[in-house]
Order: structure tokens, then sequence, then C-alpha cells
């Protein structure tokens, strides 16, 4: 990808381990790749201050948001000029819990269900995020957990439908033998590394195959189609 | 001034390009490769200057000398190149070198070279330096097989002579082959890695032919005329106790006991805060921060000193606020005095020193891609944001501005 960057802010570390290989077939390089949040960076002084490394939704849309005018990630990060854009992550499974000013589209017999969700979140962050880097966020909204887009490897069927995405990969990664261990990582410190590697093993940084996942997942199909616009020259 | 370099098969470096200004700031992880970058142009400088290139040499103009095989360039699934090329780019034009081992498993190997300068070179030079018997013989016989100007043939065959007349000399004289003017800044380069113990004059660290470790401080300002002399001396106001300064010419002030006989260094300090009659010592007794900057501003300042030159860890002994400072007057100095500067960094503080809205200023990231080979990409900032004013510490040290650790 030459000089340019990208960033990711997500909820959890795991997230970016995936988001992290579905950029691999546009032409990123992992060090053009910048975990923005949850924050990798915090140190002794940070365990007085939780707020400051905080992960899921809330930290996405405190960062978002910013504080007293200002989004210190976004204008920090887009203040060196080879940052050139930012995949914004959130899981739609809780959002009932983060006073929507929306209703959740109808599900059953919907098949736009995805979209019109995914939709739905992507106006409710612009309303944070305001104009000012409009052309240069990328959504990645989950439906209903990025758990469900890993899924995809291993499931005939449309995988946003899984009630619980999350037990279920646990389970399936257990049954094809694809354990931390597996791969000599740690569970405890590094979530990340582990998504990253069990995504690359499933084949999401080849863009046949990742574009094979996405015909089981509707939200996952949306953000690869999205970067597929965006980075399309660096294919 | 070197513009551009082109590096293949160096090391970590199996094909990089950098565009480089006046001054050059590289950061990155440690073992990604930046001092790679910084001793690929060392070789390149050594395969410009010397007719014959082995172990010894390398290692007395500060290069880490390993087994060739793996100085070239070895990646999983790759097959390791013969030679190491490095193509530099001035504003006098192209030096393409290609530098192979004779042997590359011994790490004794002498190197071969194939040194061939670029098109902006004047034919008379070219003709002079670079053409070959061979090639000379060739040009003789193809004139012959045309025209048969015989009369040319023997002042072609003079030229020959003379040309190698000429350079046996040099190399004998000076151990170096002829070294066109206009790439004499390349000839020149060198590494400093300073070495407190090298600066204060301690003997032990005097091993480098080129005074790579700062040993030749007291030289240096010596040899200061008496306008870059006074430059330098503006700058005693960066270091809090210092008064003054002065190389104690016939080392007279030993036999007065202001130093034991270990310390070769001929450079006093005055301190400020103490009485008249005891404010004076040493280097071998002053601290290491005011030995370092001295360094640096009067490696600059100085019209003797290389034009083109290197400092890894430039942030060694010194306070964060000094970093700063010392690079925004580095900044300034190289460009009045018409240097060249390529840095090596693992302190935040020394990016807050750089205006990177000034071209000539060039910070780059040098990482590893997911291959394992290292990649520099030059760090720019945004115009329109310019404004804000973030300090490059807190972007580099909260990983806005990448070059930082990711895996623990």
């Amino acid at each position: 990808m030459s000089d340019e960057r990208i960033g990711i802010i997500s909820e959890g570390i795991e997230d970016q381990g995936v988001l992290i290989t579905i950029l691999k077939p546009f032409g990123f390089d992992s060090n053009d790749i910048i975990p923005i949040r949850p924050d990798l960076c915090k140190d002794a002084t940070d365990l007085n201050n939780p707020d400051r490394t905080i992960g899921t939704f809330q930290g996405v849309k405190n960062a978002c948001l910013g504080k007293d005018g200002e989004r210190a990630d976004l204008d920090e990060f887009f203040f060196v000029a080879n940052n050139k854009n930012i995949i914004i992550h959130v899981d739609t499974a809780e959002i009932e819990n983060h006073d929507f000013p929306f209703q959740r589209p109808v599900k059953v017999g919907n098949v736009d269900y995805s979209t019109e969700l995914r939709n739905s979140l992507i106006e409710v962050i612009k309303g944070w995020l305001g104009d000012e880097y409009d052309d240069k966020i990328i959504y990645a909204i989950a439906i209903e957990e990025i758990e469900a887009w890993v899924l995809t490897a291993f499931e005939t069927k449309d995988t946003s439908s899984i009630g619980d995405s999350k037990g279920k990969l646990v389970k399936i990664l257990a049954k094809n033998n694809l354990s931390c261990k597996k791969f000599k990582l740690d569970p405890t410190k590094h979530k990340k590394e582990y998504f990253e590697a069990i995504t690359k093993k499933m084949k999401f940084h080849k863009l046949n195959e990742l574009k094979k996942h996405c015909t089981k997942n509707r939200s996952l199909s949306d953000f690869v189609s999205e970067l597929e616009v965006k980075f399309s020259q660096e294919e | 001034m070197i513009e551009k370099i082109e590096i293949k098969n160096f090391k970590s470096i199996l094909n990089d390009n950098i565009s480089l200004g006046r001054l050059n700031v590289f950061i990155g992880e440690n073992g990604v490769g930046k001092s790679n970058i910084l001793e690929a142009l060392l070789f390149a400088s050594i395969a410009n200057t010397y007719e014959t290139i082995d172990a010894d040499l390398l290692y007395n103009n500060g290069f880490r000398v390993c087994k060739p095989s793996l100085l070239l360039s070895s990646f999983k699934g790759k097959t390791q190149s013969s030679s190491i090329d490095i193509n530099i780019g001035t504003k006098a034009g192209r030096i393409d070198s290609s530098i192979s081992p004779e042997d590359v498993d011994s790490i004794t190997s002498k190197w071969k070279k194939d040194v061939i300068l670029g098109d902006s070179i004047d034919e008379e030079v070219k003709n002079i330096v670079n053409l070959s018997e061979m090639g000379l013989k060739k040009q003789i016989e193809h004139l012959a097989e045309n025209e048969k100007f015989e009369l040319l043939e023997k002042h072609i065959k003079k030229i020959a002579i003379i040309r190698n007349l000429i350079k046996k000399q040099l190399v004998e004289l000076r151990g170096v082959e002829h070294i066109d003017k206009r790439f004499k800044d390349l000839s020149n380069y060198i590494i400093y890695t300073l070495n407190t113990e090298a600066l204060r004059g301690i003997p032990e660290f005097q091993k480098s032919r080129k005074g790579i470790y700062g040993e030749n401080l007291d030289l240096i300002i010596n040899e200061l005329n008496k306008e870059e002399l006074a430059e330098l001396k503006e700058y005693i106001y960066s270091v809090s106790w210092l008064s003054d300064f002065f190389i104690d010419e016939d080392d007279s002030l030993k036999k007065e006991g202001y130093k034991l006989n270990y310390s070769k260094s001929l450079l006093y300090f005055r301190d400020k805060y103490m009485q008249k009659k005891n404010n004076l010592f040493s280097s071998e007794n002053s601290n290491e921060g005011i030995l370092h900057v001295l360094f640096y501003l009067s490696t600059i300042i100085s019209s003797k000193t290389p034009k083109l030159f290197a400092v890894d860890n430039i942030e060694t002994s010194l306070n964060p606020h000094l970093c700063r400072h010392l690079m925004t007057k580095i900044s300034e100095l190289v460009k009045k005095h018409d240097k060249q500067m390529l840095i090596t960094t693992h302190n935040p503080a020394i990016l807050d020193g750089l205006n990177l809205f000034d071209d000539d200023i060039r910070l780059f990231e040098v990482y590893r891609t997911d291959l394992g080979d290292t990649k520099t990409r030059r760090i720019t900032l945004n115009e329109k944001m310019k404004n804000k004013g973030y300090k490059l510490s807190e972007l580099w040290t909260n990983g806005k501005l990448g070059a930082i650790s990711n895996n623990f």
C-alpha cells in the first residue's frame, strides 16, 4: 500500500485481528494498519485511568464523539498525512443497551435485515462523527457479532442468524483443533494474534476465498464491498 | 547531496528506495533494519572509494562485518542473490554499485565490485576512470575495422597507459582509487556511533580509522577556524553549568594535575557555578551530555569534517528537552553548513525538534513487512491540519505515527 496507512477503531482486540486479515487482499501489510482502539499503547499510568484504554462499544462511541469539541483519536491520526482512512467497527448484538434512536428492523422474512440494520447504525455513527472525516471512514458493522464473520469459513448457511456466534465459534474452533495453543499463542495475551491466525488459516486474506465467505454473511459482504470500492486500484 | 538510494539484497533489505532530504531521521522497532540503511550507504561509499574491499577495511570503516552469506539477503523461499546492489542518485549523477563476495562462506572474504558512474558524468571522466582495458581494446578494434584510424589508436593507447599510471600512483599513495570530485561526499561518508569513553579520549577506544566513536572530538574543535569556533561557542548556553570550553594544545594542564595519564583528550571545560580557582576540569571528568552535544555541533560546523555523515542513536546521554533543542539547531546548521545527515533514534523527544513541514527535514518509518524484509516509509504531516500542532513525540508514543512494537 506504498506510504498509505489505515487505522482501526474496534470494540475489542479480537476484532482487530479479524479486520487486519480482511485488509490483506486489498494490499495492506500489517505495518500499514494502525490499531487505534482498544488502545494497545496503555502504560503503567493508564492503570489508574481505565477510560483511556476502554474497549467495548462505549469505547468506540467515546472515540467518535470526542471530548470538548476535539476527537483526539481521529484528529491525531489524520494529522499524519500517511494515515488516510479509519475502519470503525461495532457489533450490533447489544445495541439496545446503548440508547439507540432507532428500532431494529424486522428480522423474520426480511432479506435486507442486515443491510437495513447496518445503514441505521452507520447513520448514528455519522451523527457522532459530524462531516469532518466522512470520506475517510469505512464501516465494519458486524451483524450480530464479528464471530459470525469468522463462522462463514465453517458454516454452510447464513451466519448472521446464529444466536450465540461467540459460543458457537469457540465450539467449532475446538472441534477443528484450532485452539490458541495450536498457534503457540497465549490466550490471555494474544487475542488479536489468535484471531489473525484463525482468519488467516481460513484464508480470509485471499480475495477469492474471502468472497466465498461473504456469501454467507451479508454484513461481511457489505464491508468487503466498501473496501473494494475504496481500494479497487490496489487489488 | 544524495537524493535517492536504492538498496537491493543487503542484509534485511531486499529491495528498498529512499528519497533523502538534508536531515533524515529514521525510527522504528528494534531490529527492523535502521542501521542497515546507514551501513548500505557505507558499503556503497567503500565500493566507490577503495580498490580492494576486505573485512579489515570494512571493520575499520565502522562496518559490522559478518559472513557474506549473512550480508546478502537470505529470505525463506527466495534465491539468494550473488551481489549486493546499491544505486545512489545525486544532483551530480548516478553511481550504481554491484558488490559480490569472492567466497560467500568466509568472513574474511574479499569483495569484487562493479561501480558504474551514471549518465551525467562527462565523457572525458567516463573514458579515463571507467573504461576497462577490454573496452578500450574493443573500441580500438572497432575503429580499426571501420576506418583504421591508426593515429587515434595510438592516442587511445596513450590514454590507457596514462590512466593506469595515475590510478596505480593514487592507490599507492592514498590507498584509494581515483574518486570523481562530484562523488567525494559519498567517499567521505562516516557513521558515528559515539562512545563516552572515546569522547573522553580514553585510548582503549581509539581503534577506528575515521574517529567513528567520537575519539577525535578535541581534534575537530582544535581544527575549527576562528569563525567556526566562535559559532560553536554560541551554543554554550545549551548546557546550564557551562561557562567556556577550550583546547589545551600543549597538554600543559596535565602536568598541573588536571587529569590522570589515561585520557589523551586536550579538551577542557569551565563551570560557571564554581570558584574561579576550582572551575576547570578535563573531558575525562566532564558529564556525558556536553561531550555528545559538542561533537554533533562541531562536526556540522567544521569545514574539515565529512559533508555527509550518519549518527546512530543520537539521543544517547541527552535530556529530552536538550534532544529537542539540539535537533532544532541541527536542522538550521546542516543547511547553513551544507551538510547532509542521517540519524537513527529511539527517543520521541528527538522528533519534537523536527519541522516536518520543511521538505529538507525528513522522517522515515523503518519496518519489516509481513515477509520480513525491511522497508522505509517517509512520514509526512497533513498540511490542512497544520494549526493542530500535535507533538510528534506524543503521536509516536500513542501509536499514531507507527514505528512502535505492537506485539506486547
